[in-house]
């Protein structure tokens, strides 16, 4: 699994957000950090095609997908964890996790499998499977939305930034098993807090303003002055 | 739960359509008009199911009827073979007009439709050669020479197939695509849904079931005239029927068609066009007071018993 952006530019209309930004995920996982309105979750609409490239290329698995459908991408093989708004609300917990089988061919024949699988990640989502998903907690709702992407059986996973608005032992809580999921599948997420994200990650980049100013291994990220001072509160 | 209300509906359903066939020609005729609502009303809920609301209805109706009527007219076709050259006919104009309407939402979709059903109007309104314009055309006989039996018939299969396929579509990955989307299209995009390709598909099926609807009307009435095939009245009354039965439903649809048609009937022999006045106060009165209709009331009634009957307590 690899996922390559190549000097990527974009935006809406004539505001450019994203400018000439380079930046791989290999296996194992990847964290995208920085402060709001810096571009990361129009990095992630651009990987997924819902916002056109002005420049640059992005690669998954050394096929060009930029010029694709975000239908086409996701059942390549990338799945996403929305920021906001990420469930359907008038269906059940079980037929949020269907729907995010149901599209695609692999992913449909190994439904019950993944759903056991899903089910030992998140105990909480089969006690409540009968449930209306907009009946649920906004951490429940969390873990439902990162069950639905699982379910798809994806290569790799993409988290817009997961802990938001959560409170910290939820967000401690999504984390220990996000690094369980990991010896699985590869992960990406973008991500405000620093402090939770780098016991998950292997590498990371800082997004500042559309470039990429700082990356590097995680260790090193946390160990780096410029780091810590704007983004750990040392 | 829902198995018990499904098997009641079906139990009554088909006690219901079987009814009219002892009862004579005129108790025929209102049920043949209400099952042709009843069509019209499930082929749009199963539309208004992926969030897309169409006023098109009248439109692929008249479509649908001009469609049969021309063929039988102009090439001699049989009259049955004529409705499955409506459906397939109105099927492609759906899909050809929906590659460029579905890439609009919501109000701006509605008002294409709306338009859409307008121009074709017009167009045979004023396609004197051809379409025979103001005067419409005449139809040479009426199918199953306007026997009362064979042709209520007719509509009872037609219906009870729109009824089947639309049970289908509810059970079927359809289901799921076309209530994600309503729900939320960015979720349902990042779900692998091919959106786009999923209204068209849902856009020309049931644009498709209309123009069929619209070809038996023809085909038992013996004639086309623009006025009366793109009637408002085509579009309007199975949105009434379906709100006040449910939306979402298979059901739903079947009963506001059957409970409507059948006083609407009355009414028009008291006041005439004063139906529409009540239908309107319906309406109101259903968005008001039961949002989800008698199919999504009863359904709450019945899970209420079902969880007294165990013990448990409904909140």
């Amino acid at each position: 699994m690899k996922l390559e952006l190549r000097n990527i530019s974009c935006g809406y209309g004539k505001l450019t957000v994203l400018n000439g930004v380079s930046l791989t995920v290999d296996e194992g996982s990847v964290g995208l950090f920085g402060p709001n309105g810096a571009g990361k979750t129009t990095l992630i609409h651009a990987v997924l095609g819902m916002v056109p490239l002005q420049n640059g290329e992005i690669y998954f698995d050394g096929e060009r997908i930029d010029t694709k459908k975000t239908h086409t991408i996701v059942r390549q093989g990338i799945s996403v964890v929305p920021q906001e708004r990420e469930l359907f609300p008038a269906m059940t917990v079980l037929e949020n996790l269907q729907v995010g089988a149901e599209n695609i061919d692999r992913a449909r024949a190994a439904m019950a499998d993944t759903l056991e699988l899903v089910y030992s990640y998140f105990p909480i989502l089969k006690e409540r499977q009968g449930q209306y998903a907009g009946t649920m907690s906004g951490g429940q709702q969390r873990m439902l939305a990162v069950g639905r992407a699982l379910m798809a059986k994806p290569k790799l996973l993409i988290l817009d930034e997961p802990s938001l608005g959560l409170q910290p032992s939820i967000v401690h809580e999504l984390f220990d098993i996000l690094n369980i999921m990991k010896k699985e599948i590869s992960i990406f997420l973008t991500e405000q807090n620093l402090r939770e994200s780098l016991r998950t990650v292997g590498k990371g980049y800082i997004l500042e303003n559309g470039h990429i100013v700082l990356e590097g291994d995680a260790d090193g990220l946390a160990n780096n002055p410029q780091v810590t001072r704007a983004y750990l509160g040392l | 739960m829902k198995k018990t209300l499904n098997r009641t509906f079906l139990i009554i359903g088909v006690l219901l359509l079987a009814a009219p066939l002892f009862m004579g020609p005129y108790a025929q005729s209102v049920a043949r008009s209400v099952l042709m609502y009843l069509m019209l009303a499930i082929s749009w809920n199963m539309l208004v199911s992926s969030g897309q609301l169409s006023f098109g209805i009248a439109g692929f109706f008249g479509l649908g009827g001009y469609a049969s009527t021309l063929a039988i007219v102009y090439l001699g076709m049989p009259p049955i073979l004529s409705l499955v050259f409506a459906f397939i006919l109105v099927g492609a104009a759906a899909w050809l007009l929906g590659l460029v309407a579905l890439r609009l939402r919501g109000m701006y979709f509605a008002i294409s439709t709306l338009a859409l059903a307008e121009i074709f109007r017009v167009i045979i309104h004023n396609w004197h050669g051809f379409t025979g314009g103001p005067n419409g055309k005449l139809l040479p006989k009426l199918i199953f020479d306007g026997a009362s039996v064979p042709t209520y018939l007719l509509m009872a299969v037609l219906a009870a197939g729109t009824i089947a396929f639309s049970m289908w579509f509810r059970r079927s990955k359809f289901h799921f695509a076309v209530t994600s989307i309503r729900d939320n299209e960015i979720a349902a995009m990042s779900t692998g849904i091919n959106i786009y390709k999923t209204l068209l598909m849902v856009f020309a099926v049931t644009s498709a079931v209309q123009g069929l609807v619209g070809a038996s009307f023809a085909n038992m009435y013996g004639f086309v005239t623009p006025e009366s095939s793109f009637n408002m009245n085509y579009t309007l009354l199975p949105l009434a029927m379906t709100l006040l039965g449910g939306l979402y439903t298979t059901w739903g649809p079947v009963l506001g068609a059957v409970l409507l048609g059948i006083v609407g009937e009355y009414l028009k022999l008291y006041i005439p066009y004063g139906h529409l006045i009540v239908y309107g106060i319906i309406i109101v009165l259903v968005i008001l007071f039961m949002p989800n209709g008698i199919v999504g009331l009863s359904g709450k009634l019945l899970n209420g018993f079902e969880a007294r009957k165990k013990g448990e307590v409904q909140l």
